[in-house]
């Protein structure tokens, strides 16, 4: 015990050093800068019209993380005029008492492995679209930003696809 | 004549006999070259893929090998022939606006340039039947009704129409006509499926489906690449068929008319129906009687290989035409170069007929730059007189103007929809 | 030569007659059983056509082909066929007119009712007739100047030497038939005087 308190003490008092030397040259702190994660793939489930309980819908894509840390995605924000007010979440789909599948909210954002990537699709992880104001036809685009945990953010473009049976 | 008189059966009739040639009055002609684009790059010759290691290989190599979609030209033109296809033809939906149609045209460009690459389409239900592409390409087309009820009639190319009605022709409504066509090939029958599937889900949304027709080819692995495919009457079928670049370029390609269709073709799929029954009432002799090729190689009965020229001038001893007058191909054969095409047949079998014959037959699909130029005469001249027609019927036609390829962050149809 | 053509065409013929599988005869093909000249006959009468009859009606839109060759392949032309009410006798004029002496074998390729391609062959010989001979076989591209030709040599008869036993043939017909014809004129001629002397 003795030892480490002397060797932490040490350790502060080099990190001390370091800053102030950093401090006196101009620099920052030498923090690495956060990583943005990439998207790919991204899109969002056309809604033709909207109906009464049909004013909701779903964005999915595939994130990467080129970094050494894992990466959450924490947050959305909707950037396409006249779309939705609502707040945007992040869900997850998972299995409820009752046996059924339920979506709610991912408790600390959706982790994006460090080195690896995390897809999201129908019937599992999504970015949710709650109370649309107006429809989004299929092949139209809209737009939004995403938010990590590291404090990075990132515009994307979704185009709409139609997932509806064959019937349909 | 490559046959000898000795090899005949007394009762394999008696027109061999009566007739077989010497040697001095029938010629025989150099084979024209054919370029290796026929089989595609994957074939080999029988010999080298003897062990299961080898053969093992090969179909790895087959079932992952990809064709770009990318390009000057559509793919699935110019690519050698898959061993299975599908044609889908839609009808648009009445509320389809032109806007509509373009935002059609640049979701099934994303969905095929992904497919191609043996990646699964955005909102595919089933991405694991997109990880063996085989060659897959996909192409599409606008039937004149695209072009009438989009307000784009003065895109219409030259020479693109609904074909005459011919008098051997029986239609049925439900393998006619179309305003879009989707045409997904490759060497694996569930990728064809499942590629087709998510294209005209993508339509879906904008036409409805109205016919679709799926065949087949031999595997094209391990086959001989300068070797024709074959027909379910069995005969070698596909031999008259541009193959170089020169000769897709004088053929096939547009090279004058609306812009937007400059580097695109012209497609007629028509559906024949073959009696199977009375076909097997022929014997061999009759059946190249009437072909004006031989079954055993598909050579012209003036030649001895696939690719002679046939010698429409040639006569036994006797002065009988060697090539009979009513052959198919001495109807066909023309000396007119303009009255060339390409033709990327594929076989169907669908079931059986209520008669309990098979419902088989082949879904000729013919490309050229000018259907009136280059297709309508020699289908005049087929109509008019070729003893096949009493064994084939067609019982489907349809006509799409197929617009050229397209760059990453384009679509097809793009110089069209604008 | 001749009796080995007529033994493989008879035999030939025969298959034509053979059903091929098991189909009834109902579903025979228009295969022929008579013609005129009749198969392996030999006519002195002028042969100015060949008549076929078939076992039933042919299908004309399948223009039939008919070919006519001599033993040396010399061929004789054609005209159109022509069908009788029935439609299964089918004429076929010789266009020169009558057949000159000779061995031939005419040929035919016709579509039978149930689109099965049908050929076959006969054979006859032609004598006594004083027709011209048929010109050599000349390839597609050279003009045949048959008659003129033939004129030249029934004149000159002896001295020109034929470029092939075609034309030599010819030259030997040509010469036999005016020997003949002067024959025929002595004859004729020691006949009247002997007539007219009597008187």
């Amino acid at each position: 015990m003795k030892n480490s308190t002397s060797a932490t003490k040490r350790g502060f008092s080099l990190v001390a050093v370091a800053i102030a030397a950093l401090a006196l040259v101009g620099c920052a702190p030498a923090t690495p800068e956060p990583v943005t994660p990439t998207a790919s793939d991204v899109w969002i489930k056309a809604v033709p019209e909207l109906m009464d309980g049909m004013a909701m819908t779903g964005v999915f894509m595939t994130l990467e993380n080129p970094s050494d840390e894992d990466i959450e995605l924490v947050g959305a924000t909707n950037t396409t005029e006249g779309l939705s007010e609502t707040p945007m979440e992040i869900h997850e789909v998972v299995k409820g008492d009752d046996g059924e599948m339920v979506m709610q909210e991912v408790e600390g954002g959706i982790v994006i492995p460090a080195k690896g990537s995390v897809t999201l699709k129908p019937g599992g992880y999504h970015v949710m679209y709650w109370d649309l104001l107006k429809p989004i036809p299929v092949g139209s685009h809209v737009t939004l930003t995403l938010e990590f945990s590291n404090g990075t953010t990132l515009d994307v473009d979704a185009v709409a696809r139609d997932i509806s049976t064959y019937a349909g | 004549m490559t046959q000898t008189p000795v090899e005949d059966s007394e009762t394999s009739g008696v027109s061999r006999r009566g007739f077989l040639a010497s040697a001095g009055v029938v010629s025989s002609y150099v084979a024209a070259g054919v370029a290796g684009f026929a089989g595609g790059a994957l074939t080999v010759n029988a010999a080298q893929a003897s062990t299961p290691e080898k053969e093992a290989q090969l179909r790895a190599q087959q079932q992952s090998a990809t064709i770009p979609f990318y390009g000057e030209y559509q793919a699935g033109i110019m690519t050698p022939l898959q061993a299975y296809g599908t044609y889908a033809a839609f009808t648009l939906k009445p509320s389809t606006t032109l806007e509509q149609a373009r935002s059609m045209m640049q979701l099934l460009t994303d969905d095929a340039a992904r497919l191609a690459k043996g990646k699964p389409t955005l909102p595919d239900g089933e991405p694991y039947l997109a990880t063996e592409p085989a060659r897959l390409t996909s192409t599409f087309g606008f039937g004149p009704g695209f072009f009438s009820k989009l307000g784009l009639q003065g895109g219409m190319p030259a020479g693109f129409a609904e074909l005459p009605t011919f008098s051997i022709d029986k239609l049925q409504p439900e393998f006619s006509g179309g305003d879009l066509v989707i045409h997904v090939g490759a060497d694996n029958p569930l990728t064809v499926a499942h590629a087709a599937r998510q294209l005209s889900r993508t339509a879906h949304t904008f036409a409805e489906p109205l016919w679709s027709q799926t065949g087949f080819n031999r595997p094209q692995y391990g086959v001989p690449s300068d070797q024709t495919g074959r027909n379910l009457f069995g005969q070698v079928d596909g031999t008259v068929n541009p193959r170089s670049a020169k000769e897709f370029d004088s053929q096939v390609w547009a090279t004058s008319g609306p812009q937007w269709f400059r580097d695109g073709t012209c497609l007629v799929v028509r559906r024949i129906q073959m009696d199977f029954a009375g076909w097997d009432k022929l014997d061999d002799t009759k059946k190249e009687t009437a072909m004006g090729r031989n079954l055993h190689n598909g050579a012209p009965l003036t030649g001895t290989k696939e690719f002679d020229t046939p010698d429409l001038k040639a006569t036994y001893e006797n002065g009988m035409p060697v090539i009979a007058s009513f052959a198919h191909v001495r109807r066909a054969k023309t000396d007119n170069p303009a009255e060339k095409f390409l033709r990327r047949p594929l076989n169907y079998e669908d079931g059986l007929l209520p008669s309990g014959e098979p419902n088989a037959g082949l879904i000729f699909a013919a490309y050229m730059a000018d259907i009136q130029k280059q297709f309508v005469p020699v289908q005049q001249r087929l109509a008019d007189l070729d003893l096949m027609n009493t064994w084939t019927t067609p019982i489907g036609s349809a006509v799409f103007a197929l617009p050229p390829g397209c760059q990453p962050g384009g679509y097809i149809g793009e110089g069209l929809l604008g | 030569m001749i009796r080995r053509i007529a033994s493989v065409i008879a035999t030939a013929l025969m298959a034509l007659f053979v059903v091929v599988g098991t189909t009834s005869m109902a579903h025979a093909h228009s295969d022929t059983f008579q013609s005129v000249p009749a198969n392996d006959s030999v006519v002195s009468t002028p042969v100015v056509e060949l008549q076929f009859t078939f076992v039933e009606a042919v299908q004309q839109e399948f223009a039939p082909e008919v070919s006519l060759v001599n033993a040396d392949g010399a061929v004789a032309e054609l005209g159109a066929p022509t069908f009788d009410v029935t439609g299964a006798t089918m004429t076929v004029p010789v266009v020169s007119g009558a057949l000159p002496n000779g061995s031939y074998t005419a040929s035919y390729r016709i579509v039978s009712q149930d689109g099965h391609p049908a050929s076959g062959s006969i054979t006859f010989t032609v004598e006594g007739s004083d027709a011209d001979p048929l010109a050599e076989a000349v390839p597609a591209e050279e003009e045949a100047v048959v008659t003129e030709a033939d004129e030249e040599l029934m004149v000159t008869s002896s001295g020109a030497e034929g470029d092939n036993g075609q034309l030599q043939l010819a030259l030997g017909l040509g010469a036999a038939g005016a020997v003949a014809l002067a024959a025929v004129l002595v004859i004729v001629a020691l006949r009247r005087r002997r007539n007219s002397s009597t008187k």
